[in-house]
């Protein structure tokens, strides 16, 4: 008689199966948790860097729409050749620059009026401003105008967190640009004090471009303007002025050559979160 | 009549989770967890590599504004490069721009490094003759130095590179 073998049964004794003990269901918990707060912790990294970038971003934005505006002003300032550009002899926290920027009369208007501006870095506060106000054309007060202290100052300034401005003027010279507000302007350069007879304010050089209507012959004109801009974010700097660094990262700006400003700013002892939220921009343009 | 059983009975009688399951569903929470950070290393590089884009584009530009701005004078051509303070004469040649941060400056070896070349193709000192031509082209590696071939217009030894074409009429100065 062929016997079939008796198949297996596996039964689960579930009676038998013993629970986790509290040791065992506390070491998972606390485990569990650890990876939990890790993963927070991940997370909030990940975040927190994405803010900083966003951050970045917008300061990087806005200095660029710093430096398009101050482009459109010099090269509207300086076509025509009824205008030019003034720039400051020598004084960081006075308007540095100013010029006039052509602007279409209104219609059936007899005169030309003009747009005048000046621009002032508070190094103090690291804010670059546009002062503004309206002229009217008249050849012997048109520098005067330009020079004057009564323009409007905006409720906004034109950038924030601008640690660093620097304005390089080169010239026809093989060397040496004007430096601005760095430099003490000077006759040495394509700068004159008067213009077809009228005097440049005290304090004050014009700018010599190929293109000017300046009587004398000049012998070295102005070809192209470099603007340079450190900015940071508005966290780093309400940190770096409640840590009273705001005056030191301002004067590794001011006393480097804009070339060198990422190598300074690597070397100083600025928190690394400054270091690395700062960017450095440059513009250069053609004026002629 | 009909018993319900008692609590302790109820709780006796039900199944904890076995080894095996235990085993089994770590696993897979691993699996999922060890899959999730292989992501992180991928978007850092995705970020850095975004940096390094940025970058480049910002330098190149400056390099283009450069071009812009060139003058002739005594029939030369001359511009100011922008890690330069002196004007440069330029030929129709290959400009060579290693090791710069990411700014354009001149960097040391230990820095994180761009490249950057003005191959100008064809130069015109009149601009009455015609137009300038070259190519400007910044690269970005993390390992040796990245080499540009002047008759392919491409890089090699490079995680990336921002190339414009450039098309510039020097103005004349006296």
């Amino acid at each position: 008689m062929s016997t079939k073998p008796i198949r297996k049964v596996y039964v689960l004794d579930l009676g038998s199966v013993r629970g986790f003990s509290l040791v065992e269901v506390l070491t998972a918990t606390a485990v569990l948790a650890l990876i939990l707060l890790l993963m927070v912790q991940i997370t909030d990294g990940i975040l927190n860097s994405t803010r900083l970038q966003n951050r970045q971003l917008d300061s990087v934005a806005a200095a660029r729409r710093a430096l398009d505006t101050i482009t459109t002003d010099f090269t509207n300032g300086i076509v025509t050749n009824e205008v030019s550009i003034l720039l400051r002899e020598a004084s960081p926290n006075m308007p540095f620059l100013a010029l006039l920027t052509n602007r279409p009369p209104p219609r059936n208007a007899s005169q030309h009026r003009f747009l005048a501006v000046q621009y002032e870095y508070d190094s103090q506060k690291a804010k670059l401003y546009r002062n503004y106000k309206s002229v009217s054309f008249s050849d012997s007060k048109l520098f005067n105008e330009m020079a004057s202290s009564d323009f409007n100052r905006p409720d906004i300034p034109l950038a924030g967190g601008i640690l660093g401005f620097y304005l390089e003027v080169f010239t026809t010279d093989e060397s040496n640009p004007i430096k601005v507000p760095s430099d003490a302007v000077s006759d040495d350069w394509a700068t004159t004090s008067d213009y077809n007879g009228y005097s440049v304010p005290s304090g004050w050089k014009a700018l010599l471009t190929p293109s000017s209507s300046f009587a004398k012959n000049p012998g070295k004109t102005t070809f192209s303007i470099r603007i340079w801009m450190a900015a940071t974010e508005p966290q780093s700097l309400d940190l770096l002025e409640k840590t009273g660094k705001l005056s030191t990262t301002l004067g590794i700006f001011s006393n480097h050559d804009p070339r060198d400003w990422r190598t300074a700013l690597d070397a100083s002892s600025l928190p690394p979160a400054v270091k690395s939220s700062t960017r450095i921009l440059q513009r250069t343009f053609p004026v002629n | 009549m009909r018993t319900f059983p008692t609590h302790q009975k109820f709780l006796s009688s039900r199944n904890a989770f076995s080894l095996v399951e235990v085993t089994l569903a770590l696993g897979i929470v691993a699996f999922a967890l060890v899959a999730t950070m292989g992501l992180l290393p991928v978007g850092l590089r995705s970020i850095k590599n975004s940096n390094e884009r940025a970058a480049a584009s910002s330098v190149a530009t400056s390099y283009v504004e450069a071009l812009h701005a060139a003058i002739s004078k005594d029939n030369t051509v001359r511009t100011i490069f922008p890690n330069e303070t002196t004007l440069r004469s330029l030929s129709a040649t290959c400009y060579q721009f290693p090791r710069l941060t990411l700014e354009g400056a001149s960097a040391d070896d230990s820095k994180k490094i761009l490249t950057a070349v003005v191959d100008i193709k064809q130069l015109e000192s009149d601009p009455t003759k015609g137009l300038s031509r070259a190519i400007v082209s910044v690269a970005w590696t993390a390992q040796a130095n990245p080499q540009w071939n002047s008759s392919t217009h491409s890089w090699s030894r490079a995680d990336g590179h921002v190339t414009i074409p450039v098309q510039f009429l020097p103005r004349k100065i006296r």
